[in-house]
């Protein structure tokens, strides 16, 4: 970050905190496409404070608002007691940074999803860390619609596992993509729907890899772009998926731990009880949607749009996905009435 | 045993040659690409490997749809817990997991 850019950000942080800040250092951590994240030492009425800036690579005004969404998903999901990045300021005026951008205070941890499931010296005792998990899964599920403050939601699904099933089916169709293993899933999906017991904020990426820890234990949830109104138990499919357990699959509960404490965290910090056929379907689920995720990333690369191996080794994980969604869908599994 | 190198062979040679005389000497994300780079490789010399089975399971999985457009058909119900097509469901899918990743499919 320019020297003058940084004095603009200090001048902004200032005006908008009420408190004197100046930014002794910024410093790129990643950058993409999509999305840039600064770590800038700032200090603030003269103590350090370590903060992240979140800002868009192009000021486009679809993706502006999105930044500003996330913004305020981790915002509402603060004060609901969520262990989440501390939201600092928002900005969205262009003549400071050049593009509207976030500030949240810097966490430390190690996010790599990987890392975590074989690392034993991260995330403390791992029964623990599962259960807190569960606590903190709770906590997001209180948040209820409706909410003026997450308008930009929409409205809640009547149906949310139906709405699911309707919205992969656009997405293999937008993509022309012919995948009779997921359209089996699917139709068996379509014939186990659960009913939901309520609508909440679903957070719609809660898995290993989403999280940060550090060698004690949680330090925060991430990645909330996927958030919205949903069915609070496909939250707990995802977090479970075999899929997301990152080859430690005696593990249930997101490759770290036992299914059963991360309920016994889930149940204990209010979350409902949590029925077995309905966390199977949302399985079921998760799997067909990380498979839609991975074709369209694959889909990146062989429609020409993007030159990427990654996404098109990514695509190929598909073949996987469907392969252990046909396994959970047998025809002996099926409720034929 | 002829004097030439074969494709598939050729191929195995380029891989050997990325991931363990190249990619040592890297570091960061050139050796993350050139590590992704054979890794694709592997896959595409079991895909070649594989491509008899593949168009047998491919084959047997059209007959037991008897239609062209099998995605419809499952969609309209007309399969619902069919146990042959879904056993040539999982066969392709099989082949096809063992391609993309022979671990996971081992696995499963």
């Amino acid at each position: 970050m320019e020297t003058l850019a940084q004095s603009r950000l200090g001048v902004w942080l200032s005006g908008a905190l009420g408190q004197e800040v100046t930014i002794s250092h910024a410093s790129k951590l990643s950058g993409g496409a999509i999305q840039e994240n600064w770590l800038i030492d700032a200090v603030i009425d003269g103590a350090e404070r370590p903060l992240v800036v979140r800002k868009n690579a192009a000021a486009t005004l679809s993706v502006s608002h999105s930044r500003a969404d996330e913004f305020a998903l981790i915002t509402v999901a603060h004060r609901a007691g969520v262990l989440v990045p501390e939201p600092v300021a928002f900005c969205d005026d262009a003549s400071v940074l050049g593009g509207p951008f976030a500030v949240m205070a810097k966490v430390e941890g190690v996010g790599l999803g990987p890392r975590i499931v074989k690392d034993m010296a991260l995330g403390g005792d791992r029964e623990t860390l599962t259960e807190r998990l569960g606590r903190e899964l709770a906590l997001i599920h209180a948040v209820r619609p409706p909410r003026q403050d997450l308008a930009f939601l929409g409205a809640p699904p009547a149906n949310p596992a139906l709405a699911e099933i309707g919205q992969m089916r656009a997405a293999l169709e937008a993509m022309q993509a012919h995948r009779p293993a997921l359209e089996w899933a699917m139709r068996w999906a379509e014939r186990h729907v659960p009913l939901p017991d309520q609508i909440t904020l679903c957070h719609r990426d809660f898995r290993t890899g989403n999280y940060m820890v550090d060698a004690s234990g949680l330090t925060a949830i991430l990645d909330w772009e996927f958030a919205g109104w949903g069915d609070p138990i496909c939250d707990i499919g995802w977090f479970c998926a075999r899929c997301w357990r990152f080859g430690r699959t005696d593990l249930e509960g997101g490759g770290i731990g036992t299914r059963a404490a991360f309920h016994r965290g889930y149940e204990a910090a209010g979350g409902c009880p949590v029925g077995t056929q309905a966390v199977f379907f949302w399985e079921v689920m998760a799997h067909v949607r990380w498979a839609v995720i991975a074709l369209q990333q694959g889909e990146r690369h062989s429609s020409g749009a993007e030159f990427s191996l990654e996404h098109a080794l990514t695509g190929r994980i598909a073949a996987e996905l469907e392969h252990a969604v046909l396994t959970m869908t047998t025809p002996d599994t099926w409720r034929l009435t | 045993m002829t004097p030439e190198t074969t494709g598939s062979a050729l191929l195995q040679a380029v891989e050997t040659t990325l991931s363990r005389e190249i990619a040592p000497h890297l570091t960061g994300e050139t050796r993350f690409k050139t590590l992704m780079a054979a890794s694709a490789l592997r896959m595409v010399i079991r895909e070649i490997a594989l491509a008899g089975k593949l168009k047998l399971a491919a084959d047997d999985l059209a007959h037991q749809a008897g239609t062209d457009d099998l995605a419809a058909s499952i969609r309209s119900g007309v399969c619902d817990a069919d146990a042959g097509l879904h056993a040539s469901l999982l066969e392709h899918a099989r082949l096809r997991s063992a391609i993309a990743r022979p671990a996971a499919a081992e696995k499963a």
